[in-house]
């Protein structure tokens, strides 16, 4: 795959949109330990990587957004910060792997993409837990277990249910994302008149 | 184009509404604003510390991110209340803005783990709490600040 000057460009933009989005938003939601707010911040970074994709039909070019957003996280006020770094580029690995494998862009894509990608939210720390931070995959399902019981009111003791439910909220936003990145992009296309072929979402 | 902004519009209040719901405990300590104390607390175990009665264990240092704090270790705080360690599988630490964090028990165990109640040079800074946890190289959730208890899993 060889990008021209042009896809590259407009790639960076996106990718820089993300990634300021993780600097500003991202810093002011973690100080504040809004619950869920990884989930918010997954949900613009997808549709603004996902719109990017619409840009640039390419194979690949939504993982070149995420690696533009994570290098710009880089930045963040509070120093180079992991967890979220992986989460960015994880996110844009998920969706581009769907992406990717189902070919041309279509909504069904976009819409299977966004849920994985935001799905990916609840998963990150049973892997990165262990892998960066020291933890146990044991104490991490505590914390999930906790986060469930003050989002739904379940009973830690529910743990399926618990699951279940941040599951399908998870992917529920991510579908959403994914539904309106897809619109999103159709009509930026058309105010900014591009051209419509084949290779973009028209 | 205004289906579309209604929508984005809607997901947007929605998530919001979301994220700014469940805060639920709101300054555990203010009842004892001016005496804060820390609950140890599991099974049949409940014992309160204010920050004098920590003062009394044997302090230790740790540093995080260039600032010195001085503490109890949790293996200390742990004796002290009248819990074997190992029989202790995890530690939840409770903040008073409704945080909470899970420690594996082997991770609290350090020498240079310590449940932090003053700086080096003062008191805590106000954003830290009465009391925090101070994990030095963890990142930095890791170090929750403004704790109110922690409970002994079993």
């Amino acid at each position: 795959m060889k990008l021209s000057t042009r896809e590259l460009a407009t790639l960076a933009v996106f990718g820089a949109l993300w990634g300021l989005v993780e600097i500003s938003l991202g810093a002011l939601l973690k100080t504040l330990n809004i619950p869920l707010s990884g989930v918010v911040l997954a949900a613009i970074g997808l549709t603004i990587a996902l719109v990017g994709r619409a840009f640039v039909p390419r194979r690949g070019s939504t993982l070149f957004i995420g690696v533009i957003a994570t290098l710009l996280k880089l930045f963040s006020l509070g120093g180079v910060i992991l967890g979220p770094m992986v989460g960015i580029l994880t996110e844009a690995l998920v969706a581009e792997i769907v992406l990717s494998m189902l070919g041309r862009p279509r909504r069904s894509g976009f819409v299977l993409a966004g849920a994985l990608g935001v799905a990916w939210v609840l998963l990150q720390p049973f892997v990165t837990g262990p892998l960066l931070f020291g933890r146990t995959v044991f104490t991490v399902w505590l914390d999930l277990l906790d986060r469930g019981n003050q989002l739904l009111g379940l009973d830690p003791s529910a743990a399926i249910w618990i699951v279940a439910a941040l599951l399908a909220i998870h992917l529920a936003i991510g579908a959403v994302v994914g539904w309106l990145s897809w619109d999103i992009a159709r009509l930026l296309q058309v105010r900014l008149g591009r051209p419509v072929t084949s290779t973009n979402i028209l | 184009m205004k289906r579309l902004l209604l929508l984005i519009l809607v997901l947007s209040i929605a998530l919001l509404s979301a994220c700014a719901s469940a805060n639920p405990t709101e300054d555990q300590n203010t009842s004892s604003e001016s005496n804060p104390t820390l609950v140890i607390s599991g099974g049949e175990t409940s014992k309160s510390y204010t920050r004098s009665d920590l003062e009394a264990l044997p302090a230790t240092q740790a540093a995080f991110k260039d600032v010195t704090y001085i503490g109890v270790t949790i293996a200390a705080l742990l004796e002290d209340a009248g819990i074997d360690p190992t029989q202790v599988k995890a530690i939840k630490a409770v903040a008073s803005d409704g945080y909470s964090l899970n420690y594996d028990i082997s991770q609290l165990l350090a020498d240079d783990i310590i449940l932090a109640y003053a700086r080096a040079d003062g008191d805590l800074a106000e954003d830290d709490g009465a009391f925090r946890m101070v994990l030095p190289g963890a990142e930095g959730k890791l170090n929750a600040r403004m704790l109110v208890e922690l409970q002994i899993i079993k």
